[in-house]
């Protein structure tokens, strides 16, 4: 719009300022030239009618001269002038009177002699001189033109006075009244002088005034008693009286009406009068105000074809940026696929290939770039690690999906929430004020170190993360990028090892305990021995030996069991098809040579008739313990002892299921059950208190169970296998 | 003064019998109690119209060991009784938790022999 304004604007003051310029030029050239043009006219008129008025003048001299001159007239005056006759003046009567009817002009003439006597007169006796009655009173030499006056009918006459000569002396004045009509010709004849020029005679007064003899075209009546006073020195006929020669003045003189006009001006010596040819000033530049309407109309009509063209020049050439300027927007707003189709051949087309050739390259760099991104975050995706970035306030800015596998969280639930969602307490309340405390103090206490933590999964569930932050500064934005990696396993692992590492030093405290004791017993027993034989105490050195054979059977048993106890552990063992009743069988024929075996009730409810298909020598430590046990703490205060043995299936297991009525484990002792080492029983010595804990052993490698169940007389074992159906 | 009775707590009939044996040949006058484990030892003692003076511990034993019985024991009005630990154990740890019970004066690893009993009856009378 602007740009429009502004083109229409430019262009109008051009041509405004080109129109006053050239108006302004043409007009004082056309006003220079019309003034010249009139002048020249005016100037040839004048001259013109001062040499056709002298013309007339000495026209009218001639006639008379010839009428004063004829031979007969001078002989009868003169003759009358010695003997005054009536005859004579008949004579020149006739003479007279024929003159005047000969001539058109002459209206009257009359002869005087020199003492003013009139002699003689023919023509129109009431024609007089105003002044001078019928006589020129002056006496002249030669003829003149005495005078010329409007008569009270409105009409011209002159006087014309010339001598009468008689052998060159002058014998009398003839004085002859003619018709000026002739000036009246001139001044009044208006043709082919416009509508406002005329041309003025005037004659000067007795005061040195100017009196015009004819009559003025605007004010006819009035003639010779128009005066115009000699000090009026800007009018025309004043200049004229001054008795230049033929000269031009104006347009700034004003006549006699008090208007402005262009005179030319004449100085007829003759008779001392002034002659003005004038034309108004307006007549004669009237051209100039066509001029000036043609002009005004030239400007409205450039005007109105200006702001046309204004208007649609300014268009052709805002269009174009308009809608360049709308796909920019587009542009802008993300569209990248717009292109600007100008074809004009001006910088403007020029600017829009240009740009369709920067957008293009955009649209390359975009795609680069949106590849590129893509890339980085599939990489980001695929690392198996969590990766959170947080503004400097908490809230999540991106995560990979690795993150959803550990969190349980989609990215729209955590996108922009604060990263303390996936925190349990402490970390939860203190997070805020961690960020805070870096923020002011810098200091770090996990950022570059790495850190456990515990992480909230979106079940509830919280497991141990290991954490590494580092910081991020983007232009003036902090950010911070954590990599989280779920160590629940590790963590399981490391309990693992910790755990075996402390059975292992408990049981090597121990083993090394129980593998002493007997030896130190056996060592002090046998210097008992010695001693005892040495003073001959047969049953002291007897009692002696026994208890130290039983100390070395307790040691044997156990070294037994320990290197049992590593082989279940280490030695890997290969499945196979076990039948279970064979193995409890051959069990119970093993042990048959227990203390106390016989007193047994031994009852089997072998239900369970498929093969087991398991690692056998585990199958058989199991079993061997359990039933080796119920034997063992058998109550032998009842008369009633039994073993009930059952296997059956249960679901998806295997159950051994023993049953006895012996001395069970105190209530106490129940939770300690499978732990090494622990005997319930005092007095019954032998174990090493192995066993159970052994069994659990071989119970994990089983991938099965040993369970205790407290019948309130007796123990109850299960044995359950998860078995392939 | 002297020593009239004497406890030995100990799970291992093989060094009961030396322990005793060593305490018959020390002072044949001397009473022998006899129990196998912590729970056994306090019912005895619980019984006796009277402590014994000197009380042999072990530490491993099956159902109340050497550490749980003082856990309990030391919680009766027996301030005259001495408690000697007799232990296999070598182990620092087990010493210094056996230490800590203000009732237990000495700790020695087995066996039993004249010397040690000695030194017993030295403590057992400064007592």
């Amino acid at each position: 719009m602007k740009i429009r304004a502004k083109i229409t604007a430019s262009l109008f003051a051009v041509s405004l300022s080109a129109i006053v310029l050239v108006s302004i030029v043409s007009f004082h050239f056309a006003r220079n030239a019309l003034l010249e043009t009139n002048g020249k006219h005016l100037l040839a008129l004048a001259s013109g009618e001062k040499n056709y008025v002298s013309y007339v003048l000495q026209a009218w001299q001639d006639e008379i001269s010839l009428i004063t001159s004829r031979t007969q007239l001078r002989m009868f005056f003169s003759e009358h002038l010695e003997s005054p006759a009536p005859r004579h003046i008949a004579r020149m009567e006739e003479i007279l009177l024929d003159a005047t009817e000969a001539s058109h002009a002459v209206k009257k003439i009359g002869m005087c002699d020199l003492q003013g006597r009139l002699v003689v007169m023919a023509g129109d006796p009431d024609l007089v001189h105003p002044t001078c009655g019928n006589f020129a009173t002056e006496s002249v030499t030669e003829t003149v033109v005495a005078d010329v006056w409007m008569s009270d009918a409105g009409e011209l006459y002159a006087l014309v006075a010339g001598p009468v000569l008689m052998d060159d002396e002058i014998i009398g004045i003839a004085s002859a009244f003619m018709s000026a009509s002739e000036l009246l010709g001139i001044t009044q004849n208006y043709t082919g002088l416009g509508e406002t020029s005329e041309i003025l005679i005037a004659e000067r007064t007795a005061e040195g005034h100017a009196r015009f003899l004819t009559p003025l075209r605007y004010d006819p009546n009035p003639g010779l008693t128009r005066i115009v006073r000699s000090d009026q020195v800007n009018v025309p006929i004043t200049y004229a009286m001054l008795g230049k020669g033929v000269g031009l003045i104006g347009p700034e003189v004003i006549d006699y009406r008090g208007q402005s006009v262009l005179a030319a001006t004449a100085y007829i010596p003759e008779m001392d009068w002034g002659l003005v040819v004038k034309i108004d000033r307006d007549e004669a530049l009237k051209p100039i105000q066509s001029l000036l309407l043609l002009i005004g109309i030239s400007a409205l009509v450039i005007f109105l074809l200006i702001t046309v063209i204004g208007f649609y020049v300014g268009r052709g050439i805002t269009g174009p940026i308009s809608r360049f300027i709308s796909i920019l927007r587009d542009v802008r707003d993300g569209d990248l696929s717009r292109k600007i189709h100008i074809q004009s051949g001006d910088e403007v087309g020029y600017l829009a290939s240009s740009f369709n050739e920067m957008l293009e390259s955009l649209r390359e760099k975009t795609a680069q770039l949106t590849d590129s991104e893509m890339q980085q975050r599939a990489v980001v995706d695929s690392i198996v690690d969590g990766l959170i970035t947080i503004d400097e306030h908490g809230f999540i800015q991106s995560l990979n999906n690795a993150c959803e596998t550990i969190f349980g969280y989609t990215p729209e639930e955590t996108l922009g929430q604060n990263v303390k969602m996936l925190m349990p307490e402490p970390y939860h309340s203190e997070h805020d004020g961690y960020l805070k405390r870096y923020h002011d103090t810098g200091e770090r206490k996990i950022i570059g170190i790495g850190r456990e933590v515990k992480g909230k999964h979106k079940s509830g569930r919280i497991f141990p993360l290991d954490l590494s932050v580092s910081e991020v500064s983007v232009k003036d934005r902090k950010l911070y990028s954590g990599i989280v990696r779920d160590i629940s396993q590790r963590k399981a692992a490391e309990e693992e090892i910790k755990q075996a590492n402390a059975e292992l030093e408990e049981f090597a405290y121990r083993t090394s305990h129980d593998l002493r004791s007997p030896l130190v017993s056996s060592i002090g027993l046998l210097s008992i021995a010695e001693k005892a034989i040495h003073a001959d105490d047969k049953d002291r050195a007897l009692a002696s030996l026994t208890h130290t054979q039983s100390s070395l059977r307790k040691l044997e048993g156990l070294v037994k069991d320990i290197l049992m106890l590593t082989r279940i552990k280490n030695v890997d063992e290969d499945e196979e098809t076990i039948d279970v009743e064979a193995v409890i069988n051959e069990t119970l024929d093993k042990f048959r040579h227990m203390a106390d075996f016989e007193r047994l009730d031994i009852q089997q409810e072998l239900n369970f008739s498929k093969a087991l298909f398991a690692k056998k020598s585990r199958i058989i430590l199991i079993m061997e313990n359990l039933i080796s046990n119920s034997i063992k703490y058998q109550d032998l205060n009842k008369s009633n002892s039994f073993i009930n043995i059952s296997t059956y299936r249960e679901g998806d297991k295997f159950v051994f299921r023993l049953q006895d009525n012996g001395l069970g484990v105190p209530k106490d002792q129940q939770d300690s059950l499978f732990q090494m080492f622990k005997r319930f029983h005092p007095k019954i010595s032998f174990g090493s208190g192995l066993g159970l804990y052994m069994m659990k052993k071989s119970a994990d490698v089983l991938g099965a169970r040993v369970v205790f169940e407290d019948p309130g007389d007796g123990a109850i074992f299960k044995f359950e296998m998860p078995i392939e159906l | 003064m002297n020593i009239k009775s004497f406890m030995i707590i100990d799970d291992s009939e093989g060094d009961q019998f030396l322990a005793k044996d060593a305490i018959k040949h020390f002072d044949s006058n001397i009473e022998v109690l006899q129990a196998y484990d912590g729970q056994e030892a306090l019912e005895i003692l619980r019984g006796l119209p009277q402590q014994p003076d000197v009380i042999f511990l072990d530490i491993n034993m099956p159902r109340m060991n050497g550490h749980e019985f003082l856990a309990e024991y030391e919680t009766w009005e027996n301030s005259t009784v001495v408690v000697i630990m007799l232990t296999s154990s070598d182990q620092e740890r087990d010493r210094e938790k056996s230490m800590a019970y203000r009732c237990v004066k000495q700790y020695f690893t087995k066996p039993l022999d004249s010397s040690t009993l000695e030194v017993v009856t030295q403590i057992s009378l400064k007592e």
